[in-house]
């Protein structure tokens, strides 16, 4: 099987109300994707949220390479999380994590 | 420098946690509807508040009518796509800044307004926030309406600004997010890139430079002024 190149991005999400657990996050990232995407990018998309600090809204998800700009858009048209408003926010991509913290 | 032209604050108060969104976001300007005093305001060193007009004529004497009581008070006007007859005219129009496209009505953007919009420098408006609000079939038919009017843009020359058309400050995107947007949308990354920052800053820059003591028209300009004898 050929391995596929992988991203990671650095995110904040701004909110507007009770803080959101990076669960809730990530459910309604793919719920996204799959509404926009459908099923099969979805599935290749091979999200991954890796870390999420609810103060901050900072965090960082995992996804292939191919899929990075559908995933930045999924994101970005959330408008809502369990009734609270959101803003995603993409900071930085990167090939390593370690890069992400250059 | 990013500027966001569609904000919608129902309230002059609302302005401030608008342009602290906006900052965090890294925008260093916001238009908003309803702020009818001054053309544009200096909230900090790296914030400025713009005003905008939304012109709602049914008919063409009642948008002229409306953009000549208020051209020189707002930064930006813009038309909501209307009648045929209405979006021509405006989109001929060189005081008409944005032709904003409206998903719940049924009125398109033609390929024959799009190329008048083009030679005018108008640019067609795609406001953000009814993709935010909605999902699934809802969304899609809203993607649907927004990518056939990008496309007719594009092929016509004419440019696309991407803004909030935000209610409250959450409504906000930053401009790489709003560019991620403008691909979905049906543009590259470098038009998308443009959409978001270049074309909403150059609208802004022309429209300074009108306001400026000394302009006459695009390209005419008072350098020194003679001694009246």
């Amino acid at each position: 099987m050929k391995k596929v190149r992988k991203r990671y991005l650095l995110f904040k999400l701004h909110r507007d109300g009770s803080s959101i657990e990076g669960k809730q996050l990530s459910l309604e990232i793919w719920k996204s994707l799959l509404s926009l995407y459908g099923e099969i990018q979805a599935a290749d998309s091979k999200l991954y949220l890796i870390d999420f600090e609810e103060t901050s809204g900072e965090g960082v998800l995992q996804c292939s390479l191919p899929s990075l700009q559908q995933v930045i858009a999924a994101a970005a048209v959330i408008g809502s999380i369990n009734g609270t408003a959101v803003s995603f926010e993409p900071k930085k991509t990167s090939g390593t994590i370690k890069g992400l913290n250059r | 420098m990013s500027v966001d032209l569609g904000v919608l604050a129902s309230d002059a108060t609302e302005i401030d946690s608008f342009s602290d969104m906006a900052g965090k976001l890294g925008l260093t300007g916001i238009a908003v509807v309803g702020l009818h005093t001054e053309p544009f305001k200096t909230l900090t060193k790296k914030m400025m508040v713009y005003s905008r007009v939304i012109l709602h004529g049914k008919s063409i004497s009642s948008v002229r009518k409306q953009i000549d009581k208020n051209r020189r008070k707002s930064m930006i006007v813009s038309v909501p796509l209307k009648s045929i007859e209405v979006t021509n005219w405006a989109a001929e129009d060189k005081r008409v800044d944005l032709l904003t496209v409206d998903p719940t009505q049924e009125n398109r953007l033609r390929d024959t307004t799009a190329r008048l919009a083009s030679i005018s420098n108008t640019s067609l408006e795609i406001q953000i926030a009814p993709l935010l609000k909605s999902t699934g079939l809802n969304r899609s038919k809203i993607l649907k309406i927004y990518r056939e009017s990008v496309t007719t843009a594009m092929d016509a020359g004419m440019d696309v600004v991407l803004s909030s058309g935000a209610i409250h400050p959450m409504g906000l995107r930053s401009s790489v997010a709003m560019a991620h947007i403008g691909i979905l949308l049906g543009m590259d990354r470098a038009y998308a890139d443009s959409a978001s920052s270049d074309f909403p800053r150059s609208i802004i820059e022309r429209n300074m430079r009108k306001l400026e003591p000394g302009f006459v028209s695009s390209g005419v300009e008072i350098i020194h002024k003679g001694e009246e004898q």
